[in-house]
């Protein structure tokens, strides 16, 4: 049963938009095109999965979903909001307030205690260092780290450090959380922990989740599943399909 | 679709230099060791900038104190030849140009009353103008004076070039040799020989005034002194007799202490002793006499040097007391000294001309800061590589370009704060070390704290400088990097 746009979009909000994005890197005659004319909607709330083997491009669409980077061609509307015409001070207060990044590598400040890396963007945006450590304390604790708060990133394990990276994300209630690759470095195990937490914050707090993953685990919790192949959008399936497709899904990774 | 709104987009906003500085400071505190290379850059470069400043800063001040010591040591001289000898012309030019250079020398003219201060101010202008050129000219190397000057010598020179002709052709010679460079700009040295004969009649004329004013002040002393030489008299002069002294100087019109005429005495009586111990030792019976005690042929300064010793005074005919022995032998050490003192610092002087640093010492002071400021752009951008993405992920979590900036340009500021600590304190004990094997205890009686202060705060200041402007580029190039940098995966 395809996917069908009209039924799924009936009484959701759209909080993203991406009309025909294309993006191309470097100049002609050695042009990589990353993104062939890729067209989305992103609702709020939605827990989004973005599959696609390595080089289709998931990446590339983050950034620009992110506003880390422009297209080349094409558009990206936050809640309406054309990216493209946003300043330079604009964008910055959007990646600090609006939207969270989970990186693969985790991208802890090596220098900074586990504290003070959730705090961090909460300092950008000016809120009082007070009740930044007290929210960053709660973060911390809904993520399951409170006791070590004072925990330099080299003392703490990998799911750890990703756990800290999520709780960094949310620092400033962001609406969309966009996730890269947050388990591939973990084991499955503490993958599985991660994805617990990132399931709770979409299905408690209603927080928009795009995240992209080789992870089976994550793509059953999903609500939606988005297969990238080539720079173009091959597939969207349906969380309740996936289960069905699942099997065919594993034979075409492993070719 | 909905119309309502769920993101409202403003400016971020800039964070307060307070918290940025705090956020640059716990990176530092966890990356010391990291910026060890640039602060050894920077510390490299302060230090010896401060070596040289402080090295200077030395020199000036040893050379100011030996100079004035050596002035006090040769007073009584200096003041019997100021007041009771006539100056031939040139000499007194001499004099005039010391005076103009300190106002201690200027009293003595000004203290006699005989010229108005307008004109005289002119001609100590002058005559130091003067003897800087004929100074000049002496030292000028024998092959290039004979190229510039021919055999020509002394004030003939001015004489000469005081000809259209010659003028042309002395500088045509003078120009294609680069190291010939005239102590002032060429156009005073010509306006100087166009005046030259009017400058010397000026000259002329004050310097008769003073013989007759000597020779009156002599005629008048006769009263006081008789046939003996005012020299001779001094040696066998008591306080009674000095005090008869400062009165005649007073009624001639000009106050001269007691307490200086001592000294003045002191050391009078000094130098008539050295010659007539002088004498004494070339008298050929005293010769065989210590080639027999010490079983070699000594230079008299050798035999002067051990006036200390027991044979010495011996040999002396006991005409001596021991203390006076050993007090002449130490004068004649202390001015030997001081001599080989002077002779260290006028090497040290040379090419100074009044200015902080000479020409080779700032031409190798801005080799090295290029090289530094080389060390640390390259070092900071090691260090921004290091750390791109930290700065990406900064950017995704909101911070804003001024902000990653501000950052490194900080913490670019603090290394150079501590370079500049650490530079000025290596540079300063490298200077104190030089200093003191050079000069011994005079480098530490002659200390020159002032000096050594303000030399540290300009080397400080300049590692501060030289460490911001080196970091500009790698601080901007840091702060243009792209967010999606944190993505990356290597
Ligand atoms: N900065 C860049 N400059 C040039 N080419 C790039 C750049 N970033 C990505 N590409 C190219 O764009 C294409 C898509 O890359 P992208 O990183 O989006 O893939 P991906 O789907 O995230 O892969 P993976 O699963 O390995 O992370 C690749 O062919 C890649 O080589
Ligand atoms: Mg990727």
């Amino acid at each position: 049963m395809p996917f069908n746009e009209t039924e799924y979009g009936k009484g959701r909000d759209i909080l993203v938009r991406a009309n025909g994005v294309k993006k191309i890197y470097g100049e002609e005659p050695n042009q990589t095109f990353a993104l062939r004319g890729v067209d989305l909607v992103i609702y709020k709330g939605e827990y989004l999965c973005v599959m696609g083997p390595s080089g289709s491009g998931k990446s590339t669409f983050f950034n620009m979903l992110g506003g880390l980077d422009s297209p080349t061609n094409g558009r990206v509307f936050m809640d309406e909001v054309n990216m493209a015409q946003l300043n330079a001070h604009e964008l910055a207060f959007l990646r600090c307030r609006k939207i969270g990044y989970v990186f693969q590598a985790y991208n802890l400040n090596q220098t900074m205690t586990a504290l003070e890396n959730v705090t961090l963007p909460m300092i950008f945006s000016g809120m009082h260092p007070d009740d930044a450590r007290a929210k960053g304390i709660n973060l911390l604790e809904k993520v399951g780290l409170g006791s070590r708060w004072s925990h330099r990133p080299k003392a703490m394990s990998g799911g750890q450090q990703q756990r800290v990276a999520i709780a960094r994300s949310l620092a400033n209630n962001p609406q969309l959380l966009l996730c890269d690759e947050p388990t591939a470095n973990l084991d499955h195990k503490t993958g599985k922990e991660v994805h617990k937490i990132l399931f709770d914050l979409n299905k408690k707090e209603g927080v928009t989740i795009i995240c992209a993953t080789h992870d089976h685990d994550m793509l059953k919790v999903s609500d939606r599943m988005i297969w990238i192949e080539d720079g173009k959008i091959a597939r969207i399936d349906r969380s309740s399909d996936i289960e069905i497709k699942s099997a065919t899904m594993g034979k075409k990774e492993h070719e | 679709m909905g119309s309502k709104r769920i993101i409202d987009v403003r400016p971020q906003v800039r964070l307060s230099a307070q918290k940025t500085f705090a956020i640059c400071l716990s990176g530092i505190k966890h990356r010391l060791f990291r910026s060890t290379l640039t602060l050894s850059v920077i510390t490299l470069a302060v230090s010896f900038f401060m070596f040289l400043l402080s090295e200077s800063a030395y020199i000036q001040s040893i050379s100011a104190g030996v100079k004035n010591e050596i002035y006090r040591d040769r007073i009584g001289n200096r003041w019997l030849s100021t007041y009771f000898v006539q100056p031939s012309n040139l000499e007194f030019a001499h004099r005039l140009s010391e005076a103009y250079e300190s106002d201690e020398k200027r009293k003595i003219f000004q203290e006699v009353n005989l010229f108005q201060q307008n004109e005289f101010n002119q001609l100590l202008e002058d005559a130091n103008l003067e003897i800087t050129y004929l100074n000049y000219f002496k030292d000028l190397r024998p092959g290039k004076k004979i190229n510039l000057l021919g055999s020509t010598t002394g004030r003939k020179i001015f004489e000469e070039l005081a000809d259209e002709k010659n003028w042309q052709l002395f500088n045509q010679r003078m120009q294609p040799m680069i190291s010939v460079k005239l102590p002032t700009p060429v156009q005073q040295f010509k306006s100087f020989i166009e005046d030259f004969q009017e400058y010397k009649k000026r000259l002329d004329l004050a310097h008769s005034q003073w013989n007759q004013f000597i020779l009156n002040f002599s005629t008048a002393l006769e009263e006081l002194i008789g046939t003996l030489t005012i020299n001779q008299w001094m040696v066998e002069a008591n306080d009674e007799k000095l005090a008869q002294l400062v009165v005649y100087f007073s009624k001639s019109g000009f106050e001269v202490p007691m307490s200086d005429l001592q000294s003045i005495t002191e050391s009078l009586v000094y130098n008539h002793n050295r010659s007539a111990i002088f004498k004494q030792l070339n008298k050929p019976e005293l010769v065989s006499a210590w080639k027999k005690a010490f079983l070699k042929n000594d230079e008299i300064s050798d035999k002067m040097r051990n006036l200390g010793n027991l044979k010495v005074q011996e040999l002396l005919y006991n005409q001596y007391s021991q203390e006076e022995l050993q007090k002449l032998s130490n004068t004649i050490l202390y001015q030997e000294r001081l001599a080989s003192l002077e002779a260290v610092l006028k090497g040290k002087n040379e090419n100074k001309s009044g200015s902080l640093l000479s020409g080779r010492q700032l031409f190798l002071l801005s080799v090295s800061f290029l090289v530094c400021m080389v060390g640390i752009t390259n070092a900071m951008l090691m260090a921004i590589t290091e750390r791109f993405r930290e700065i990406a992920t900064m950017k995704c979590l909101g911070a804003k370009d001024s902000f990653i900036l501000a950052q490194f340009m900080m913490e670019a500021g603090l290394q150079g704060m501590v370079g500049g600590i650490l530079g000025s304190l290596i540079g300063l004990f490298m200077a104190l070390l030089k200093g003191s094997v050079l000069f011994g205890s005079y480098f530490w009686s002659y200390l020159p704290l002032n000096g050594f202060m303000s030399s540290s705060l300009i080397a400080f200041l300049a590692g501060i400088f030289l460490s911001v402007l080196a970091s500009i580029y790698p601080s901007w190039s840091a702060s243009r990097m792209a967010p999606m940098e944190a993505m990356r995966v290597e």
